[in-house]
């Protein structure tokens, strides 16, 4: 009765909307259906460690380990983990398991409950501008930092993970019932910027 | 006709003359430049004549070509009352005057002027009142002649949106005190954002004068915007206006079609100040501007204004305005200065010197006491001495004249800073307002803080940049304050004239006496007299009329100016388009992961809350007989229903249980694991406010549904509660991560049966109420045996990602038993014929479980449960409610939610109650619904009225459920 992997599956997994690919100055990518997921509770951060997993030593800030998976803190006791790239399945299958015979430790469904979308480009702080109340201008929002905030009015995790010289790069992870409208309010705000 | 009354450069800053443009004003066309404002051109096509006043229909032109007087609103093809002398003629391309019968050059209702003494100040007030009835003939009358322009109904709304923007110092006015400001900050590291709402930074120094020579500005300005264009960390938005100060120094600034929301760490307001005119007869005739008009038609748009003019100075201003005309060919027959001739100018004898050679007279201690008008402009100006007390004694000549420029000084921009605290003082001696009293992180420099002399003006603006960045931790030591002893402002620029037409307001027409008269009704608070009067209430908001009016007031009713005071100054400070508040407003929409699956199968979609939920599928010519369909379909056969909107919510942890128990007015102590329970949620005030369904998962670990538009409130109040309690639980709000539908009829099992194999779904294994997981296609999914619409149903949970897989498979097993997609509305029936309430249709902010039939649902002998006291007191409490099934013929007319209840029939019926559903059923040919009734109407059998439009309807009480009273088609093999 306990046995319900949220991580299983993969190609199974469908975003349920339109989100066509912006390339241009800002470019938009879907990437939903890509492993993700979240743990609560006040031993998670050392069940996490425990694992051999680098964690952000503050709250909202993210760390991009050398394989590609990307450690988000949200709180003291609450991480997530994104694989973007798809590479790390067989770890969460693992994580999941061992968090469901763990103390303290809370699996979270961040696979289906958030829709999570890239952006690039330089231009990524103006438009968010036109879309969230937070500065998320270089200076005052680093590479490694997170915003718990609103974007569009759709409450919204941003992490910078701009990786040295390369152009500005956000991820956003928000309610995955908006994810539609979300897009689009994005896309019309980034229309300005890929003249 | 363009070069006709063009001046050769340097004059006209803001003009491409090798781009001419041609556009239309009252049907006649007329040829600018590009650049040029319409007012602008006009002038150079020597047409002064652009409205009519608001009340009186006298001719203007235009006051301040700053857009800061109504004089010259006029109306576009898409946009009334848009500022003439503030839009260029590229985007007013036909332009029309407003506000007149028959032509802008005779207006039949200039004849209201000679009715004027009928229509005293404040008649509005006191007229169209008596004898009772009198309105209904009046306000046709009143309202055809009111408002100004016409809306283009079908105008295609633009694109407006909205942006923030950050900066550590935000500078309000980019004139010499602002750009000296934004340079001082930058050079210290800081962001700095400098607005300004004319179409090029300098402010003053683009066209005022202050020097004799008149090189002074030139020289700065050049050096200053060399220096702003090479500090990357100066952003420059021009044509770009700050429309309100809120706290924290939240500023929208507007431009173009943008409303940006600054939040600035620090902000300095270098705005400036306000010319004042003088009040003297016929002191509203088009020719008669003032002293900085004149000066920016000839700087910026290389416009004579006049060929004879005169100017009517306060102050030294009016001298050097007199060289500029002068040295652009413009006969200045004479500068009439009330000020006494032994005040010397502030200036020098170089000034007086100059004058001298131009040949231009100064008539001291004198002013105008009537301007005179032929064909719609100024003609001529009287002028009489002032005595000691600065009152008409004697004529001293009449003068010929086309142009009169004037200045009796200036107002600070005091706009902005009220609004964010600042009073305003006045001082008897320099005549003048100050601001004090700034909150923290705002400062002023420049004029507006009463500093005139330029080079003070750019001290005074690097001292406010300076105190700003200690505030920003960028410097140390803040300077010494910058004095300067510049008089600018004659006391008493106001000569009533026994004739009247001595204008305060222009915007209302209101004259000296009006102002007085206002006093004299007894309304002797200047907030009382705008009111009343309407002083300072028409598009200029008393940027000309705050002055004049508070010293009018003041000497009326015996008090100091300061005490006086103006009135109060609210956001915005220029007339705001709704389209910057409306435009580009975000509304969240959200979406089933079937939403576009609904869509193809013609689902017509309503809302529920944020989400857009499959009301019925089909036309909606045919909505009611598809409703029934559906409903049918589910009764007799199998129908599915996506209900991925209702609310879910995990509860994990060792006091999971116990959790729960607090929370829900049910028992889920001993909930067994595999079995679902109906779950309460009553607030403090022992009110029904949610329910749902609680899984029990495993020991620790429950699934339990919201309300879809009550899942986030009872999440807030579970987080909430356990904030106190601190039980050892994980509280998730799931609603997202978890899609549902409800797969219910008679042939639900058959459907389940081929797609979910690895559940037991016969009878005995599965039963009524039971939960189990499982997996469709290898995608795992919660399983809840259900029957909220009376049919062996399962509501299929499964993770979001997956549900389009799961969607697709179910409706191609339910191929094979004809399964139908039911919407919202279907559920709604099917759910009312089985008597389920839905919370917040069938409850209201009263309904306790008593009156709801729910006392089963409570656990009575659990100690606590959250409203419990309160349920415990409302139901020892004699019932006055309650809610009931009822039963209605289809031949009597249907009743709507919200339709009264009555006590009996009659007109002397009173109200017991409403009706919150009713359906037609085709299962029972008859309406049903719930409502409430008074507590001696709820014996079954027994009748109660219904007032259905007006009519008395009398419905029969029934027993709840309506269908399948014994729950036997749940029971269904």
């Amino acid at each position: 009765m306990a046995s319900f992997m949220i991580s299983a599956e993969p190609q199974l997994r469908h975003n349920s909307f339109n989100a066509k690919t912006i390339d241009a100055a800002i470019t938009l990518v879907d990437v939903t259906c890509s492993n993700r997921i979240g743990f609560r509770g006040q031993q998670v951060a050392t069940f996490l460690q425990a694992q051999g997993l680098d964690i952000p030593q503050q709250p909202n800030r993210a760390v991009v380990m050398n394989n590609g998976l990307i450690i988000l803190s949200l709180s003291q006791t609450e991480f997530w983990l994104l694989d973007i790239d798809n590479q790390h399945r067989q770890l969460m299958i693992e994580l999941e398991t061992l968090a469901d015979i763990t103390k303290q430790v809370t699996r979270l469904y961040t696979q289906h409950s958030q829709a999570m979308f890239i952006i690039n480009g330089d231009d990524c702080p103006q438009m968010f501008a036109k879309v969230c109340a937070v500065n998320l201008h270089p200076d005052a929002f680093e590479s490694g930092v997170i915003a718990q905030t609103s974007v569009a009015r759709v409450s919204s995790v941003v992490v910078n993970v701009t990786h040295n010289e390369q152009p500005t790069r956000f991820i956003i992870l928000s309610d995955i019932s908006s994810a539609q409208y979300l897009w689009q309010a994005i896309e019309d705000a980034a229309a300005e910027f890929q003249l | 006709m363009v070069d006709s009354n063009r001046l050769a450069a340097p004059m006209g800053s803001l003009i491409a003359r090798d781009n001419p443009i041609t556009f239309e004003f009252e049907g006649k066309s007329y040829t600018g430049f590009a650049g040029d404002t319409v007012v602008s051109a006009l002038i150079a096509n020597q047409q002064w004549l652009l409205s009519r006043s608001f009340k009186y229909h006298r001719p203007r032109g235009p006051l301040t070509m700053a857009g800061q007087d109504a004089n010259t609103l006029v109306q576009l093809p898409d946009e009334a009352n848009v500022l003439a002398d503030k839009v260029d003629i590229e985007q007013a391309i036909r332009v029309m005057g407003q506000n007149y019968s028959g032509t802008l050059a005779n207006d039949k209702d200039a004849l209201l002027e000679k009715v004027g003494r009928f229509m005293p100040v404040g008649f509005y007030y006191r007229a169209f009142y008596k004898p009772k009835g009198i309105w209904d003939k009046w306000e046709p009358i009143i309202r055809n002649k009111a408002g100004l322009g016409q809306a283009n109904l079908k105008f295609k709304p633009e694109y407006y949106d909205k942006a923030y923007l950050f900066c550590d110092l935000i500078v309000v006015g980019a004139g010499p005190a602002g750009l000296s400001a934004a340079l001082t900050a930058a050079r210290q590291g800081a962001e700095v954002l400098l607005v300004d709402e004319n179409k090029q930074v300098g402010g003053a120094l683009t066209y005022h004068r202050f020097d004799t020579a008149g090189e002074v500005a030139d020289n700065l300005l050049d050096a200053l915007k060399a220096q702003v264009d090479g500090m990357a960390n100066i952003r420059v938005l021009t044509d770009a206006i700050c429309n309100g100060w809120f706290a924290d120094n939240y500023l929208p600034v507007i431009t173009g079609q943008r409303m940006y929301k600054v939040r600035a760490k620090q902000c300095i307001v270098a705005a400036g100040e306000f010319e004042q005119h003088v009040v003297f007869r016929n002191n509203d005739l088009p020719g008669i501007v003032l002293c900085s008009a004149a000066m920016r038609l000839m700087k910026h748009y290389a416009v004579k204004p006049g060929n004879r003019a005169v100017i009517l100075t306060g102050n030294d201003d009016g001298y050097l305005t007199a060289i500029e005309l002068a040295k652009q060919a413009v006969n200045v027959v004479a500068i009439v200065d009330m000020r006494p001739a032994q005040a010397d100018t502030q200036l020098g004898s170089e000034l007086i010197k100059t004058l001298q050679s131009l040949g231009i007279e100064i008539i001291y201690n004198a002013t105008v006491y009537e301007a005179q008008a032929k064909q719609n402009h100024l003609a001529a100006v009287e002028i009489y001495e002032l005595d000691r007390e600065v009152k008409i004694s004697q004529h001293i000549s009449r003068i010929e004249c086309d142009l009169l420029c004037v200045s009796s000084g200036y107002m600070p921009t005091y706009q902005l800073l009220c609004q964010a605290g600042a009073q305003l003082t006045y001082d008897d001696a320099s005549a003048r307002f100050s601001l004090n009293g700034l909150p923290e992180n705002l400062h002023i420099a420049g004029s507006v803080n009463g500093i005139h002399a330029l080079d003070k003006v750019l001290e005074d603006g690097a001292n406010a940049a300076q105190q700003c960045l200690v505030k920003l931790g960028l410097a140390d030591v803040v300077n010494q304050q910058v004095e300067c002893d510049i008089e600018t402002n004659f006391a008493w620029p106001i000569f009533p004239h026994p004739q009247g037409k001595d204008f305060v307001d222009f915007d209302e027409d209101l004259q000296v006496k009006d102002i007085i008269n206002s006093t004299r009704l007894g309304y002797r608070d200047i907030q009382l007299v705008k009111r009343f009067s309407t002083v300072g209430m028409g598009p200029s908001q008393g940027r000309h009329s705050a002055l004049a009016t508070a010293r009018l007031v003041a000497h009326a009713t015996g008090r100091t100016v300061s005490e006086t005071g103006v009135t109060t100054a609210r956001p915005p400070f220029i007339p705001e388009k709704l389209a910057y508040l409306a435009g580009r407003i975000f509304n969240p929409v959200r979406h089933t992961p079937m939403h576009y699956r609904h869509q193809s199968l013609d689902a017509q979609f309503m809302p529920a809350g944020a989400w857009l939920r499959p009301a019925y599928y089909g036309v909606p010519e045919q909505k009611e007989m598809l409703i029934q369909q559906e409903a049918l379909a589910v009764r007799n056969g199998v129908g599915i229903i996506d209900v991925s909107t209702l609310g879910g919510i995990e509860v994990n942890g060792p006091d999971a249980a116990e959790f729960l128990n607090r929370i829900y007015t049910y028992a889920f102590i001993k909930q067994p694991i595999g079995k679902t329970r109906y779950a309460v949620l009553t607030n403090e005030q022992g009110v029904v406010v949610d329910d749902g369904v609680a899984c029990r998962i495993a020991d620790e670990h429950f699934y339990v549904t919201a309300t879809t538009t009550g899942v986030d409130a009872v999440y807030r109040e579970m987080k909430k509660w356990n904030a106190q309690w601190r039980l050892d639980v994980d509280i998730a709000n799931v609603t997202s991560a978890f899609a549902a539908v409800n797969v219910a009829g008679p042939l639900a099992r058959k459907v389940l049966e081929k797609v979910c194999i690895d559940v037991d779904f016969s009878q005995q294994a599965f039963p009524y109420l039971a939960y189990r997981e499982g997996h469709i296609d290898d995608m795992p999914v919660r399983l809840l045996r259900v029957g909220f619409v009376g049919e062996l149903g399962y509501e299929i949970h499964m993770p979001t990602l997956f549900a389009l897989n799961i969607w697709d498979r179910l409706m191609q097993a339910g191929q094979e038993f004809a399964m139908r997609p039911f919407g919202v509305e279907a559920q709604r029936l099917l759910r009312l014929e089985k008597g389920h309430i839905i919370i917040g249709q069938d409850t209201d902010g009263m309904s306790h479980p008593g009156e709801l039939s729910l006392t089963w649902a409570i656990a009575k002998s659990k100690p606590f449960y959250v409203g419990c006291r309160s349920v415990d007191i409302v139901m020892r409490r004699p019932q006055t409610r309650k809610l009931v099934g009822f039963k209605l013929d289809k031949s009597n007319p249907k009743p709507e939610e919200g339709h009264l209840v009555l006590d009996k029939a009659g007109a002397d019926a009173n109200i017991t109650g409403n009706v919150t559903s009713c359906h037609y059923s085709t299962t029972l040919d008859a309406y049903i619904g719930l409502a409430y009734v008074g507590i001696e109407q709820q014996t079954v059998g027994s009748h109660f009225p219904i007032r259905v439009d007006g009519k008395a309807v009398l419905s029969e009480v029934v027993s709840l459920p309506f269908y399948d009273a014994n729950g036997e088609r749940q029971e269904v093999n």
